[in-house]
């Protein structure tokens, strides 16, 4: 049988081990979160939320109470989660019951079973905290021991995420420019009336194009078409 | 093992792959394993790629000696280095065996001084992406390394230099790609765009109005195209 010290290292050295490939950011975020449960004693559930455009998310969890617990935290705008992304300290609520920090994130969350839970941020450098692996617990507390183990986690996880981040974005970008290759003609001429309402440069207005398609979530193709079709009301006024 | 030892497979784990280019992420991998490896006294890598990309070839040194010693071995297509290419496996020169084994290279690498090269190889998924030459050349004491745990810092070195290959296959491809998106026949459509506004009319007769501007200039239809992005510009 092998000693619990060896079985972490293990762990530890998957983590370490996830190699950027043809693999979607929540699948590498998934094996982070599996990791978790597996290396952490009291845990029975792990996610990863990111925060992104102003934005969280839950990108991955080892089962769907991460993802209820979350929206909990999301819609009261309290809990450790939101205190670890603010502060980029590590949050730990051995008994939840017990825990009077949280007014308004613990009485639903308590409903669904969980007993005790633990946040660690994931700080990329001096980028801040570009997320919070998230961690509950339907059984047993986290105890400091628990949290030490999450403490080691913490720089190796941060890395991963922030490796499949970087990746996903490129991956994101080369799919929005094949797009664009394909329909050059709509985009071109979009990008030619954003010039010249803005006066500003073509690498400029393809910029403002792809910004516009994320936020709005519309395809660059189809926004594009209704820029030429109709400028004032794509663009405003 | 060290505590130094562990620091190094440690920071391995650490790094960011999109920070810098490939060459720099080579480059912070051997410089840890001079810092972090008993025994090293210069450490070479060369990184290939499978996909033929040069983008993802890379080569790093510790110093003139080390790389040196690389080109040399390079040169005389001899060496552990060499052999650990060919074969995917760990290969030592020592001052026991060397001559037999190389007997090209042995010679001239004890002339420069060199007392024992371990050659070991970069492997991810299966894969091999290079080599990981450890040198020395110690006034006194040398020992031998630890095999065991050369090889783990290697297997751990191998996930940050096959995640920056990954990465900076996503970099030349957005480098072609922006490439070919600014290329000329774009600034024809742009054009066709800045006249809508400009002229306050239809893409139809944004079309018409450039071709007869192409005529009146007495140029290209590119050449009106970017004159008209130049009124705006």
């Amino acid at each position: 049988m092998e000693e619990p010290h060896d079985a972490l290292e293990n762990e530890l050295n998957d983590l370490a081990g996830l190699l950027l490939a043809n693999e979607s950011l929540e699948a590498m975020l998934g094996h982070v979160a599996h990791i978790a449960v597996r290396a952490i004693p009291a845990c029975d559930a792990a996610g990863v939320t990111l925060f992104e455009r102003d934005q969280l998310t839950t990108a991955a969890a080892s089962g769907p109470l991460v993802q209820r617990v979350d929206q909990h935290q999301y819609a009261t705008d309290e809990g450790p989660c939101l205190e670890s992304l603010r502060t980029g300290e590590v949050r730990r609520s051995p008994s939840l019951k017990a825990d009077t920090r949280w007014p308004k994130f613990r009485p639903p969350t308590l409903d669904e079973g969980v007993v005790s839970c633990l946040s660690l941020p994931l700080v990329i450098g001096n980028h801040g905290t570009a997320g919070v692996l998230n961690l509950y617990s339907e059984n047993r507390p986290f105890e400091e021991a628990d949290e030490d183990i999450g403490r080691r986690f913490m720089a190796p996880a941060s890395v991963a995420v922030a490796n499949a981040r970087a990746y996903a974005k490129a991956q994101a970008v080369i799919e929005q420019l094949q797009e664009a290759l394909q329909s050059r003609d709509v985009i071109g001429q979009a990008k030619g009336i954003i010039e010249a309402r803005e006066g500003c440069g073509p690498d400029e207005a393809f910029e403002r194009l792809r910004d516009m398609s994320q936020h709005r979530n519309v395809k660059l193709r189809d926004l594009a078409k209704s820029v030429v079709e109709s400028p004032e009301e794509t663009l405003g006024g | 093992v060290t505590p130094t030892g562990e620091l190094g497979i440690a920071e391995l784990a650490e790094i960011l792959v999109y920070e810098r280019p490939l060459n720099g992420t080579a480059q912070h991998v051997v410089d840890l394993a001079l810092e972090s490896l008993a025994y090293c006294d210069g450490v070479g890598m060369k990184l290939v790629d499978r996909e033929g990309q040069s983008a993802q070839r890379a080569h790093a040194t510790t110093g003139t000696r080390s790389s040196d010693l690389d080109a040399l071995q390079e040169a005389l297509d001899e060496g552990p280095c060499v052999e650990c290419l060919r074969t995917g496996e760990l290969h030592l020169l020592d001052p026991v065996t060397a001559d037999e084994r190389w007997p090209d290279f042995a010679p001239l690498a004890r002339r420069a001084g060199l007392t024992a090269c371990l050659a070991l190889p970069l492997v991810a998924r299966g894969e091999l992406i290079g080599v990981l030459n450890l040198y020395a050349w110690p006034t006194v004491g040398f020992a031998g390394w630890d095999r065991q745990h050369c090889s783990s810092f290697a297997r751990h070195a191998s996930i940050p230099l096959a995640s920056a290959q990954a990465y900076g296959r996503t970099q030349v491809l957005l480098a072609e790609l922006r490439a070919r998106i600014s290329a000329t026949d774009d600034v024809v459509h742009q054009a066709h765009g800045v006249l809508m506004v400009t002229r306050n009319t239809s893409l139809d007769a944004a079309i018409i109005r450039l071709t007869e501007l192409a005529r009146t200039q007495g140029g290209t239809i590119e050449d009106a195209a970017q004159s008209v992005l130049d009124s705006v510009a």
